[in-house]
């Protein structure tokens, strides 16, 4: 008997069955949307009052909650949530307490059906934990420090947020340790990314219990440790240009961790993310810190110390800076013009000689890294690029005109030579076409140099 | 003549147990993606109220991402994709655009839309390509940047782009392409929470064709008219849903759309970057970022995750759909043929023990096996070499499970993430579920059977779709339009 022969019985009653099932489905299909429609039309008219019990608090919740709130609007959502009972409902819901009348409501619920099912129960402590990072609920911290160890990492993930969101001091070790747990590879329900994240919405003072993790043997852990600190400094100092790592707001033993230690780690991952934290922590030594990674053998250390040192309160170091734009590596280099352009006057002095100087080699500095003094075609081009980046053009263009005859035309010839005429021509017809209606704003260190020209 | 009766019998029978186990093979598989799909897919969506993307948006730990944008020849479409594209809400966002070589006015159009002024830069070439030779900056939008190059196709503008990218992740997005604003965010999301390196990942597409398309963002999502073009709405839905997302659960994801797909720069670059061996530089890539991790035993991860959307237009006409398909499946063999190595291989894991044995029977040559099925199978009847009896519910058998197939990804759809908001589009989707399979897919299997065909006649020529959608002759203005 053939293979066709056998199949002549099966094939039209699984082809029935199948049929059947595919009209099945695709009536229940209709059927459940048909239902959605009106039950959504109903819910639209109906009064609040006529739901009662854990019906009412989903409903309250997407009333409340649909959109994420303004942090004007947290403090009263919060006491709202409070007033109504939701914070306790979501409390209960993220310690996984199932009261009786909920499980006798269930059946008449939408989300019934989950809640019965065990292995999706962790749908609503997951929602109950977002819900409480959303009001900023600081009494809840520990239930979400708890949630940390929740068995579905999605749980974990929306406390781990939701700490992050509330920012209780307390819960910071509870993270830190997470955030070990997870680069040494015990733990790997989730990023380290994603403990980072909410560790650096932290205050600053919080930073003290990272310092275990700073002196831990493990460079990774080192590494992610000193990210952190770096990342809440970033934070702070968006917020204020001035800032500056002092005792006032940073522990002496962590400034002085990061002077002596961290600075010279024997990982060059480490150092790299140290420089930052190190630029900005107030005192003279810092700089001489920062001057030493300058010269650091690994390159991305060079990049990451002169990155750090785009501050004005760092122009004192321009000629320094100046040198590493003729490193080896081009994003040294171009990090290097970055810096010198935010470093104002001096900054400026530096780059311009460099770019329109002529070309005498300098000697190598300290370190032996590269030369100090060596302007070639190439980093002059990387310079006019970077100028260009920077809007400097334009401004350079403008006050061509105040230069002694033989500098501008040095200049400009040197532009040209690095590629930039045509950008050149266009910058000054648009300089022609805009001077007529409005004043054309100049970095203050351009116009200082260029007036001293 | 008994003889070769006899003989034409054992052939029949042999083609008959391939033709068989590609059925079993082929469904069984496809019922396994649906059903794990399902319980993935709703899932996700009841999990999508607690994705906390205000407080990703917010965040300074999602890292910086280019979106890089092929142009070829994309003068009707480029203003307004690019402006659409730079309002993705995405906290780090550089945007580049790649004219790869185009012979009408798709530059002269940015140039003019958004004030671009001619720049140098200096072009490092981590990857080979063709001269990138003129760059474009806008002085008013300082995350944008356009690049012109010689013609070289689209895996060398793509590798253009990369070179000049300075961000961890780049994103590739056809010019054609309308991304939800907040669908990079999403899939950046998925890529930052997971523990393992994500090096690929990829969102689900759409179809834009029937859309509603307000300033470059889809505002009202409807069917398309035409029915050529409702077919490939199941078609997407029932690839994207449950195929893919099978597959990324299987972990075992071999395509993610270049259309739109998001990528560890340093790891691309290393693995070589894309290809021009093959006209699916994107599934080419794939392959070669799980052999590249497989050689460095390296951990890595590529996915797919099913609610970022990106809507594409798809061809309005025949000529168009066979040249989509007849590359889409020369691209296939091509890459399988070059990694033939990796099929049964378990250095390779899922990938090679399930994903790739399956891509070649059921994907590649199934198209030849289910086209002559339809030729043999009936002359053999004719011809009294098997009983007639059973070829009509044999038949019947493969398209209802076909069917069966594509009503559960449209029940997907409406369970989940329930995009299609008229009830008639929901039923007109049902409707054509099912009446996909007498017609349509057999002129798509015909498209399927050339594509592989032209492979092993050892073409390399890539057939461009002409998209002709309603956006056609937007000039950079503000615009409503419904995508015909």
């Amino acid at each position: 008997m053939s293979l066709v022969d056998r199949m002549d019985l099966t094939v039209p009653a699984f082809t029935g069955a199948i049929a059947l099932i595919t009209i099945l489905l695709a009536v229940a299909a209709v059927a459940r949307r048909l239902q959605r429609d009106r039950r959504l039309r109903r819910v639209d008219d109906a009064a609040l009052e006529r739901i009662s019990g854990p019906a009412r608090v989903r409903m309250l919740e997407q009333l409340l909650l649909q959109k994420e709130p303004k942090p004007e609007q947290v403090p009263t959502l919060r006491r709202l949530c409070e007033d109504l009972g939701l914070t306790k409902v979501w409390q209960a819901d993220l310690r996984g307490q199932r009261t009786a009348r909920k499980v006798l409501e269930a059946p008449r619920r939408e989300e019934g059906g989950i809640e019965r099912i065990k292995p999706l129960r962790f749908l609503a402590r997951a929602r109950a934990a977002e819900n409480l990072g959303l009001i900023r609920h600081r009494p809840s911290w520990p239930l979400l420090v708890r949630a940390l160890h929740d068995p579905h990492p999605d749980v974990q993930w929306v406390a781990t947020r939701a700490l992050g969101t509330i920012r209780e001091p307390a819960a910071f070790p509870a993270l830190a340790d997470r955030l070990r747990s997870f680069v040494l590879g015990t733990s790997t329900s989730l990023s380290v990314e994603t403990t980072k994240a909410a560790l650096i919405n932290f205050p600053l003072q919080c930073a003290a219990d990272v310092a275990p993790l700073l002196r831990h043997p493990h460079p990774r852990v080192r590494f992610e440790a000193t990210d952190v600190i770096r990342q809440m400094a970033e934070r702070e100092a968006a917020a204020d240009p001035d800032f500056l790592l002092c005792p006032r707001n940073f522990f002496s033993s962590l400034a002085e961790h990061f002077l002596t230690t961290l600075g010279y780690d024997s990982d060059p991952e480490v150092r790299a993310r140290a420089a930052p934290v190190i630029a900005y922590l107030a005192g003279p030594r810092s700089a001489a810190v920062l001057m030493k990674l300058l010269g650091d053998e690994t390159w991305f250390v060079r990049l990451h110390a002169v990155r750090a040192l785009a501050k004005p309160r760092f122009e004192f170091m321009a000629s320094r800076v100046a040198r590493l734009l003729t490193d080896s590596q081009w994003r040294v280099r171009e990090a290097a013009t970055e810096t010198l352009i935010k470093l104002e006057v001096s900054g400026m002095r530096e780059l311009i000689a460099h770019f329109f100087g002529d070309g005498k080699p300098g000697e190598a500095d300290g370190n032996g890294h590269g030369r100090s003094w060596l302007p070639d075609l190439y980093s002059r081009e990387q310079i006019a690029e970077q100028m260009e980046r920077a809007g400097l053009l334009p401004a350079l263009a403008l006050h061509f005109e105040a230069w002694e005859r033989r500098d501008g035309a040095s200049a400009i010839s040197q532009l040209i030579r690095a590629g930039k005429g045509p950008y050149l021509l266009a910058v000054l017809d648009a300089l022609r076409a805009q001077a007529a209606s409005e004043p054309v704003s100049i970095p203050a260190g351009i116009n200082q140099v260029a007036l001293e020209k | 003549m008994e003889a070769w009766r006899q003989f034409a019998y054992h052939l029949l029978s042999i083609f008959n147990v391939v033709v068989v186990s590609y059925f079993v093979v082929g469904n069984g598989v496809y019922t396994l993606l649906m059903g794990i799909s399902l319980a993935k897919v709703w899932l996700r969506s009841r999990a999508l109220p607690f994705q906390g993307l205000d407080v990703a948006r917010q965040s300074r730990a999602m890292p910086p991402v280019t979106i890089i944008v092929p142009a070829w020849n994309e003068q009707n479409i480029i203003v307004e994709s690019l402006q659409a594209i730079l309002r993705t809400d995405y906290p780090q966002l550089e945007v580049m655009v790649v004219d790869d070589g185009s012979s009408d006015r798709t530059l002269a159009r940015l140039t003019s839309a958004f004030g671009l002024k001619r720049i140098r830069l200096i072009y490092r070439a981590a990857l080979p390509t063709r001269a990138a030779e003129e760059f474009y900056r806008a002085p008013e939008i300082p995350n944008l940047l356009v690049v012109r190059k010689d013609h070289g196709g689209k895996p060398d503008a793509l590798n253009v782009g990369i070179n000049l990218c300075r961000t961890p992740y780049f994103c590739t997005l056809d010019a054609d392409s309308v991304l939800d604003p907040d669908a990079l965010l999403r899939l950046m999301q998925d890529i930052v929470r997971s523990p393992v390196d994500t090096v690929a990942s990829g969102g689900i597409i759409r179809i834009l064709n029937g859309c509603e398309v307000e300033n470059g963002e889809v505002t009202r999502v409807a069917l398309p008219a035409k029915p050529i073009e409702r077919f490939q709405v199941v078609e997407y839905l029932r690839t994207f849903l449950f195929g893919r997302t099978g597959w990324d659960l299987l972990g075992a994801t071999l395509i993610v759309s270049g259309a739109f797909a998001v990528f560890h720069r340093q790891t691309v670059v290393e693995a070589g970057g894309f290809s021009d061996d093959t006209v699916t530089e994107d599934l080419e890539l794939i392959v070669r970022l799980y052999r590249w991790a497989a050689e460095n035993q390296r951990r890595i991860r590529i996915s797919f995750t099913s609610d970022p959307i990106c809507w594409t237009e798809c061809p309005s006409s025949l000529r168009m759909l066979a040249r989509q398909r007849r590359r889409w499946q020369k691209g296939l063999c091509q890459t399988l043929w070059k990694n033939r190595d990796m099929v049964f291989n378990r250095k390779f894991r899922a990938l090679g023990l399930l994903g790739l044995p399956f891509h070649l029977y059921v994907e590649a040559l199934g198209a030849a096996v289910e086209l002559l099925g339809y030729f043999i199978v009936p002359l053999a009847f004719l011809f009294h070499l098997a009983p007639p009896a059973l070829y009509i519910p044999f038949l019947a058998l493969a398209l209802t499970y076909a069917g069966f197939l594509s009503t559960g990804a449209i029940v997907l759809e409406g369970l989940t993430s329930r995009r299609y908001p008229s009830l008639k589009d929901f039923t007109n989707l049902l409707k054509y579920a099912v009446i996909e399979n007498l017609g349509y897919r057999q002129v798509v299997l015909f498209y399927r059977f050339q594509g592989v065909l032209q492979f092993l006649a050892g073409s390399r020529k890539w057939e461009r779709v002409v998209h002709v959608g309603g956006r056609t002759g937007a000039t950079g203005c503000a615009s409503t339009t419904k995508v015909t």
